[in-house]
């Protein structure tokens, strides 16, 4: 489809019959077209002249993907006597008490099933604990399948002085995480974090969801 | 419709077989070859266009990621020099893993050739991957690269993708405490970069220091085959 061949060829010696070119012009069909019904929805790919790409302007958007992001500019300050006060994440990672960052946190909507579904993100973080057996890591979670791998651990270290933010001994994450065969509807995907050390500053670039189709 | 010229048929006009299957020819013809601007502006959306994402029947997938605890220890052999193909080795997690969950940075499919004029129209490929490395207190510097697997089985070094990195040196004041280094790559693959066929994507590593290690404990790749015209 669709190419077409017309019922009817004409030739001189033959009667001339109305109903050969009305066939011609219009013979429905419900499998292969054969005449100039064909532009009544039947016109696809191979109608297009081979030279042309289609341009832009003749897609609608989030034909191929939906992309959206978030993002944050301000210092984001955790306290542990506030929020994680007597948590233990010398064995293992509490998922119930990571907490979501704004800026980090993202819901977004994928009209279609996705074949991927790319998320991204920028992020940094950094603590004031002296103590070198504290532990402050950021996770991903999504709404599909919980948290996720995409984990990076910011220690902390044993520099004597107070607060150190920003001397070089913050964590940076630059990561991707890839979603397979994701159906279609409201998402969300979320940096959390969790801490014991005393007090953890998070600096969030942004957080780029891009689901392809 | 556009372009489709049919001469009307004008009084004292001989109407004959020949110029009826004219007429016909005419409007099949350019039925068959309808030029961009026929198409309505914003016509076309999900219903009538494929997605831009490829199916290449990528083995374990077109993600691949790993996840180990304790770290494992890597030993990449020395450095060959730039652009050098051999004594890369993938990034592994030592596990002998075949899923998407674990194994070697690894992904392969069937031959593609990139560029939209080759048969399987893929424009270009995106990349990302991420390291996670436990910053070790020594500094020994390791070298990364993306590599393809051509047709005769052999890994190709893509010569603009090798990064040289020095994990204890890079946070020097938190070596050896447990917290992570991430390394992240992302870049877009085209014919530019790969002009022959290929099968295979990977991450690789060597190091400037015969038998230096590092440790990593988690690790994601991710490659998107893509489109990138609407032929």
């Amino acid at each position: 489809m669709p190419s077409f061949t017309y019922p009817n060829t004409f030739s001189d010696t033959a009667t001339s019959d109305a109903d050969d070119v009305m066939e011609n012009l219009y013979t429905p069909q419900t499998t292969t077209p054969n005449s100039l019904d064909i532009i009544n929805g039947s016109l696809d790919a191979v109608n297009k002249a081979s030279d042309d790409n289609l341009s832009r302007r003749k897609v609608q958007p989030f034909t191929f993907a939906r992309p959206s992001m978030v993002g944050a500019t301000a210092n984001l300050d955790f306290l542990e006597d506030r929020w994680w006060q007597g948590v233990d994440l010398t064995s293992g990672d509490p998922d119930a008490q990571f907490l979501p960052i704004p800026g980090g946190s993202i819901q977004y909507y994928q009209p279609w099933d996705a074949s991927i579904v790319l998320i991204c993100w920028q992020i940094s973080w950094g603590t004031d604990s002296g103590a070198n057996t504290t532990n402050t890591p950021i996770k991903l979670f999504t709404s599909t399948t919980g948290s996720l791998n995409a984990t990076r651990r910011q220690a902390s270290h044993a520099v004597s002085g107070g607060v150190r933010y920003g001397k070089g001994t913050d964590m940076f994450y630059q990561g991707h995480y890839a979603l397979l065969s994701e159906t279609a509807g409201w998402k969300q995907a979320s940096l959390r974090i969790c801490s014991d050390a005393e007090q953890t500053r998070v600096r969030v670039r942004n957080m780029i969801v891009i689901p392809f189709r | 419709m556009a372009d489709i010229d049919i001469d009307l048929v004008d009084d004292q006009d001989a109407l004959t077989a020949a110029s009826l299957n004219s007429r016909f020819s005419t409007l099949r013809t350019g039925i068959l070859a309808l030029p961009e601007y026929a198409v309505k502006d914003r016509g076309l959306g999900p219903d009538h266009l494929p997605s831009l994402v490829i199916g290449i029947n990528a083995s374990p997938g077109l993600t691949r990621r790993f996840d180990v605890t304790p770290p494992y220890t890597a030993s990449p052999a020395a450095y060959p020099g730039w652009g050098v193909d051999a004594d890369w080795a993938v990034v592994d997690d030592g596990s002998g893993g075949t899923t998407i969950n674990s194994g070697p940075l690894q992904i392969t499919f069937d031959t593609i050739q990139l560029g939209m004029s080759n048969a399987s129209r893929i424009g270009a490929m995106m990349v990302f991957y991420n390291l996670s490395l436990p910053i070790p207190s020594n500094t020994d510097r390791f070298y990364f690269c993306l590599q393809y697997r051509d047709t005769g089985a052999a890994w190709r070094t893509i010569r603009n993708t090798e990064i040289v990195v020095n994990p204890g040196r890079m946070l020097n004041t938190i070596n050896g405490t447990g917290a992570t280094l991430d390394i992240p790559f992302n870049t877009i693959l085209r014919e530019d970069e790969i002009g022959e066929e290929f099968n295979g994507l990977r991450v690789a590593h060597t190091t400037a220091t015969p038998a230096a290690q590092y440790r990593i404990n988690k690790a994601s790749f991710t490659i998107i085959p893509l489109h990138t015209a609407v032929q």
